[in-house]
């Protein structure tokens, strides 16, 4: 396995150089209101309350603190080692597997503990999406990063004179995979259809809610479970896919927090916390898929005409 | 998969520092291969094979729960 799509090494330390101050002028702007004049402009969108766009005055002091923070983790991660080869590849892949699981399993206790702080009235934050809770999605759009930083760091470097080789471990095929697969089409679908606002989907509102937070546990269960026909193959294809679906996400990540202002990015910030497994799933299924119809076309050409 | 290259390595007198530098992978590379915790590519065991001068058959030998 070659390592692909990485930056050069020198990228490493000035990644560091961004991502540092990104995060200082992040929590100031954040928790301490903090906006430093000169990033002052009037842009024409609509604002919270507002019936229609219109001009208003938006402050970009905390895209620059996420733009720098996306960036400079981004760096960090996916710059090349001094010595780069195909089992620091490999481990760099495993590592970026694991963290984003990880991840998903950190929200999922994080909602699950805001759900029943909400249900049993110490707080009156509602956990779920687009009303409330904001802290834990403006953090998910770079703890997968941070997470996988620290696991690779962790297994390139706990030991001198070796590197640290855990196995990864998936879901079997059956049931999971098509249990997964079919909740996030269905919970997706419904999703969609709310969005065109069709009547039948509009009366049921109240649980639609429950079938977003579906959506991320389906994805997450097709992600992590095996396909029928798991191989080397399939693992490398597995592997790559999640590290261009990690890129696409962030790629996508950058330009709509330049572009998409107001309320509408925390629409975003919805759409980032399954947009990377989406993009997984997606391309994943498309390799696997591609491979197959390669592999009968061969056959048929090869053997049986 | 099971492999000598700690033998072969003894035979021709270098350290896991001079093969890894032979072949152009990172010292913790070649360490993690000889423990068998990681199985290299083909192009990494021909390239390996190459430097001790033997098939690859020589130097690495499938497990019995391979």
């Amino acid at each position: 396995m070659k390592s692909k799509f990485l930056f050069p090494s020198s990228f490493r330390p000035v990644g560091i150089l961004l991502a540092i101050p990104g995060f200082i002028l992040g929590y100031l702007s954040v928790y301490r209101q903090y906006a430093i004049k000169a990033l002052e402009f009037k842009i024409y969108y609509k604002e919270l309350f507002q019936d229609t766009a219109q001009e208003n005055v938006q402050n970009f002091t905390d895209e620059l603190a996420l733009s720098l923070v996306i960036v400079g983790l981004s760096f960090i991660a996916f710059s090349r080692l001094k010595r780069e080869d195909e089992l620091t590849a490999r481990l760099r892949l495993d590592a970026l597997y694991w963290g984003m699981l990880m991840n998903y399993i950190i929200y999922f206790v994080a909602y699950a503990g805001c759900w029943l702080a909400l249900k049993s009235g110490i707080t009156n934050y509602d956990p779920f999406w687009g009303l409330g809770n904001i802290d834990l999605l403006i953090y998910n759009t770079f703890t997968p990063l941070l997470i996988f930083i620290f696991r690779f760091q962790y297994l390139i470097s706990y030991k001198k004179e070796t590197y640290l080789m855990p196995k990864l471990h998936y879901m079997p095929y059956y049931p999971f995979r098509l249990i997964g697969k079919w909740v996030s089409i269905i919970c997706i679908g419904l999703i969609l259809l709310r969005h065109l606002e069709v009547k039948f989907i509009e009366t049921a509102d109240q649980w639609i809610f429950y079938f977003v937070f579906l959506i991320p546990a389906g994805l997450l269960v097709w992600a992590y479970s095996k396909n029928a026909d798991e191989d080397e193959l399939i693992i490398q294809f597995r592997l790559e896919s999640m590290q261009l679906a990690v890129y696409v996400n962030y790629g996508l990540l950058l330009v709509a927090n330049l572009i998409i202002f107001g309320p509408s990015f925390y629409t975003v910030l919805d759409y980032c916390f399954i947009s990377p497994l989406l993009f997984f799933v997606l391309r994943f299924s498309y390799v696997c898929n591609k491979n197959y119809w390669q592999v009968r076309r061969d056959v048929k050409g090869g053997l049986l005409s | 998969m099971k492999n000598t290259i700690k033998v072969e390595r003894a035979i021709k007198n270098i350290t896991q520092a001079d093969l890894a530098d032979l072949i152009g992978v990172s010292r913790q590379t070649i360490n993690t291969i000889e423990s068998n915790k990681y199985v290299p590519s083909t192009v990494l065991a021909l390239k390996i094979s190459r430097v001790f001068g033997k098939p690859v058959n020589d130097i690495f030998e499938l497990d019995s729960d391979d």
